[in-house]
């Protein structure tokens, strides 16, 4: 089953909406754009309204560069751990050889369990973004609303192979900045960017930033620390 | 009250100071002149490091021989090797106009070289400024803001991180060395406008203010502390800053002929002739800036009641003063320099003193 959701804003990326079946589950999802895929995890009430699925800035930004899949991610309480089998199942039967996972804020267990059950060479999930990530805190922080620790997850961070980058909003106040040095910690791989005057939820405070540094990260992963633009002012 | 030496490190020749514009034209640059003034900058410095003053300050400013200092950071650093009790304050480099790592990398350094006696506040640049590395003038206040806050935090960040902001992205910064003093130096903002001192009070950082008259100081003061109330928490006097030029005489009819000679010309108007004039001044400079005025003048007895009526007015309690204009000889200005530290200073020093003793941690409660 498809139908074509209009972007908001008059964007020029239309996304078609999809389900598919996995694990007894129906997952919609939205797909847009061409080249180099990208999977996004978002919160699911971001994602859903009353009207069903719909599109956020980010993906509509991503999709201009981008194949852009974004996921709905199951509710009913199921345990990250099994969602995440569930997703990566889900994106190779929509036939995705390689791709940059993408969460933000309540997705970021699903996310991380997605990327530690991944082998260390091959296709599949070869890069991971985590939005305002919520599963790791500053020593002696308590977490957000309805926030719980995973001492599992936490334990299995190293496991983590694949390129990592985690933005931060410099004014979130629901996760302090310095989260992000914490998973700096604990993933062997792990970049991490600091989003000016962007708060918990970047996407909204600062769409374009975010959507730089994490296109950069799509196309080039770990070498997207590498300046490439030309600086000439008359080459 | 703290008392901060400023070392202008100005140009000791009459002749760069009667072209009246700005920037200054490098011909009239005489090395044997440079030499002879960089040396008794650093005399000064030392000087004022034995008199007793509390900081020894300098500053960023370009193309201009009444302060040769470029980059503040690479004479705080001569000056780190001559003051050796006093804080040394670089107030500021050009936050607006220069690479926030590269400061930052050269602030650390500085900490390192003072044992940790470092002070720094971050300016804007007055508007001529922004013609030196061709800085877009619109843009500057939003420069200076955001290249503040990534300063800070390059200061702190434990872990490698990148920036991606509305004017810098960094990809990787990882300052080294670190800080001698934790979390960081303590920081003050230019508070030349009510805008800027709401960004201060917002980040925690101390506010300084210079050369406006009283009741201007006292509108950027009072509006400083309630937006720092805003926020939870309250300035101590050492956190509110105020530069200016002072002359002290014998007597004040000699300080009165400091006065009338201490400038050459208009120090403000001149910065904005010539290239200068491309780009407005700031409506402050029209309301008031009192550049070209010696603040605090007069006898030690008159000088040490003017500065406790500013203290009173303002809540001001450090002060960085300047005893050289351009118009005095280095004599008369080393005499200036003496009758305040040995006549002034120790007259002033109880002035705010009982309110900063209740908040004697200041910089590391706030400034984290």
């Amino acid at each position: 089953m498809s139908n074509t959701t209009q972007p908001p804003g008059g964007s020029s990326v239309a996304f078609t909406e999809h389900v598919i079946q996995a694990d007894g589950l129906r997952i919609r999802y939205l797909e847009a754009g061409h080249g180099s895929s990208v999977v996004v995890l978002q919160d699911t009430l971001e994602v859903l309204d009353a009207e069903g699925l719909h599109q956020s800035p980010l993906h509509t930004l991503l999709a201009r560069q981008f194949r852009v899949i974004a996921f709905e991610v199951p509710g009913g309480g199921h345990p990250p751990h099994d969602v995440a089998r569930t997703l990566t199942q889900v994106s190779l039967a929509v036939g995705l050889q390689q791709y940059v996972l993408v969460s933000s804020a309540a997705g970021t267990s699903i996310a991380l369990w997605q990327a530690i059950d991944t082998p260390q060479q091959g296709d599949g999930l070869v890069g991971l973004v985590l939005i305002s990530p919520t599963v790791l805190l500053p020593e002696g922080r308590s977490g957000p609303s309805g926030y719980a620790r995973d001492p599992e997850l936490e334990r299995r961070l190293g496991d983590l192979q694949v390129a990592t980058l985690v933005l931060v909003g410099t004014n979130d106040e629901i996760l302090p900045p310095e989260t992000g040095q914490r998973y700096v910690e604990h993933i062997p791989n792990c970049y991490y960017v600091l989003v000016y005057d962007a708060g918990h939820a970047i996407e909204t405070d600062r769409p374009d930033a975010l959507c730089t540094a994490v296109g950069d990260f799509v196309e080039r992963r770990d070498a997207f620390i590498v300046e490439q633009n030309n600086t000439a002012i008359n080459p | 009250m703290q008392v901060s030496f400023f070392c202008t490190n100005s140009y000791l020749s009459g002749e760069a100071y009667r072209q009246h514009v700005w920037p200054t034209p490098p011909a009239l640059y005489r090395s044997e002149v440079g030499l002879r003034s960089v040396d008794f900058a650093l005399e000064q410095a030392t000087l004022a490091d034995e008199l007793g003053f509390d900081w020894v300050s300098c500053s960023e400013h370009h193309y201009t021989p009444l302060l040769q200092t470029p980059n503040a950071n690479v004479f705080a650093a001569a000056l780190s090797q001559v003051v050796r009790r006093a804080k040394i304050a670089v107030l500021g480099p050009l936050v607006s106009m220069n690479n926030p790592v590269r400061i930052a990398e050269e602030m650390a350094m500085l900490d390192q070289l003072t044992h940790g006696r470092l002070i720094v506040l971050f300016l804007r640049g007055t508007p001529n400024e922004f013609l030196a590395y061709g800085t877009n003038p619109d843009e500057t206040r939003a420069r200076t803001q955001e290249a503040s806050v990534l300063i800070s935090r390059a200061l702190t960040e434990p872990q490698p991180f990148g920036w991606e902001g509305r004017f810098y992205r960094f990809r990787t910064v990882a300052v080294w060395p670190g800080s001698i003093q934790q979390p960081h130096p303590p920081l003050y903002y230019s508070g030349n406008s009510l805008e800027s001192a709401t960004f201060a009070a917002a980040q925690h950082m101390g506010l300084g203010v210079s050369f406006y008259r009283p009741p201007l100081v006292a509108q950027m003061t009072g509006h400083y502390k309630q937006e720092c109330a805003k926020h939870g928490w309250q300035p101590s006097p050492d956190q509110l800053l105020y530069r200016c030029f002072v002359a002290v005489g014998e007597d004040d009819q000699e300080a009165a002929a400091l006065q009338a000679k201490y400038f050459v010309g208009d120090p403000t108007g001149d910065l904005f002739r010539g290239r200068g004039a491309a780009v407005p001044p700031p409506t402050q400079t029209q309301a008031g800036f009192g550049l070209g005025e010696p603040r605090f003048c007069g006898s030690p007895d008159a000088v040490v009641q003017q500065i406790t009526d500013f203290h009173e007015t303002t809540g001001v309690g450090v002060i960085d003063v300047a005893f050289g204009g351009a118009g005095l000889s280095p004599e008369e200005a080393m005499k200036s320099m003496r009758l305040f530290a040995t006549e002034v200073l120790p007259r002033i020093r109880h002035i705010g003193v009982s309110a900063a003793s209740e908040q004697p941690d200041t910089y590391a409660a706030t400034s984290a």
